[in-house]
């Protein structure tokens, strides 16, 4: 059963008390809140994703609730609960959904060290896997919006994860991560995007979150083997330009995208290493997300060349 | 006054060092810090010489010539130092205290 599977007012109810497990891929993910905005995200954004049985090991649970406080209703605040840590975070309440995912990220880079971890998005095309590391700004959210679109399917558009000793990058297809001008480019190459609520003045600007193609959730759990590791910096009015960089400057580079590569030691470094023997690498400099797409469909027919031979 | 000897240099107590040779590159992990180099051939080669051994800097020159079958050269010492200094500032190799 997947949540679109759940009628919304039983969806609520759930999500009120006791909360809701979902199967995310690599992880088991609990949400429990009466917020409307949390219920309205879930149903939209989470629909495909299968739920979990309520007694099943949870890796990660988020509970939003209102404050007892003034701050329920005078400039509303909520508070997370974080695995079930008695200290919650505050947020104001417009914050609620774009902090969901943050702090699902958060748990994830201080836990999850039994993978690898690159800070990029992951999308697969014929059975390869492009990686795309990048830390904010570097466009690297947009791209992986536009290409989800044009075929490839997604992996993470946040996350690479890779378990020492497999080359094979394992799914995590959550909810994307917009904000200011990929909201816009989203919305004008894709004719029905499934965005949640934008939500403005953020510290990041405007922010929102798109819901993830069902068949790339449908694929959670079908890893995938890198064959291009693209390096996206998004450079206003540049014009698009591909530079190859050497193994081993590729590799400096993807470790410096890795938020844990110092923390798992040897085998990561054995990891990413593997990854990098096995991968083409560019940086890529773009300002047209056209152009940058064309880039990247000259990328697809060299993979359904290899997979024929 | 006698002269001063010269500084001898080895690996930082703790290195383990993992090597990757990636075209005329090296990209070395130590496992003692959890970081990773990168270094170009000539320092590839200086690191490997003071991971088998210590050594000060003209012994150094002389070797890495040897290796590369060039004569020692001024240009090749002071290349050499400034290897040194990069290596000792990366915390990779360290001083012999006599």
């Amino acid at each position: 059963m997947k949540v679109a599977d759940v009628p919304r007012s039983e969806l609520a109810r759930r999500l009120a008390h006791p909360g809701l497990s979902l199967d995310t891929g690599p992880f088991v993910v609990r949400f429990q809140s009466p917020l409307p905005s949390v219920v309205d995200a879930v149903w939209n954004l989470y629909e495909d994703f299968p739920l979990a049985p309520d007694d099943a090991l949870v890796d990660f649970s988020i509970r939003i609730a209102r404050p007892l406080s003034v701050r329920r209703w005078w400039h509303p605040h909520v508070l997370f609960f974080l695995d079930g840590a008695a200290k919650p975070e505050l947020c104001a309440e417009p914050l609620a959904v774009p902090m969901l995912e943050w702090f699902l990220n958060s748990l994830a880079l201080t836990h999850a060290h039994q993978y690898v971890m690159l800070h990029a998005a992951v999308v697969e095309r014929d059975g390869r896997a492009a990686v795309l590391p990048g830390w904010p700004g570097s466009g690297k959210s947009t791209l992986c919006a536009a290409l989800v679109h044009r075929g490839w399917r997604l992996l993470s558009d946040e996350f690479g994860l890779l378990r020492p000793g497999d080359t094979r990058l394992v799914p995590w297809p959550r909810p994307l991560s917009l904000k200011e001008a990929s909201i816009d480019a989203v919305q004008r190459f894709t004719p029905a995007p499934r965005i949640g609520p934008i939500v403005e003045e953020t510290s990041k600007g405007r922010v929102a979150q798109l819901r993830p193609p069902g068949d790339s959730v449908r694929r959670a759990t079908e890893p995938a083997e890198p064959a291009w590791i693209v390096f996206p910096k998004y450079q206003d009015k540049a014009p698009t330009t591909v530079t190859p960089l050497t193994r081993s400057r590729a590799y400096m580079r993807l470790a410096d995208n890795s938020p844990n590569v110092e923390h798992v030691g040897l085998p990561a470094f054995e990891a990413l290493a593997a990854v990098i023997e096995t991968t083409d690498a560019f940086e890529l400099v773009y300002s047209d997300l056209d152009e940058a797409m064309q880039f990247f469909e000259t990328l697809a027919p060299l993979a359904a060349a290899s997979s024929r031979s | 006054m006698p002269s001063a000897s010269p500084v001898v240099w080895q690996l930082s107590p703790g290195s383990s060092l993992i090597w990757k040779a990636w075209d005329d590159e090296y990209v070395v992990f130590n496992a003692g810090s959890g970081n990773a180099h990168l270094l170009d051939a000539l320092t590839g080669e200086a690191l490997k010489v003071l991971e088998r051994t210590g050594t000060d800097a003209a012994q150094l020159t002389r070797m890495l010539a040897a290796d590369l079958g060039v004569e020692p050269s001024e240009e090749l010492d002071r290349r050499i130092d400034g290897i040194i200094g990069q290596l000792y500032l990366a915390g990779l190799i360290e001083r012999v205290t006599p």
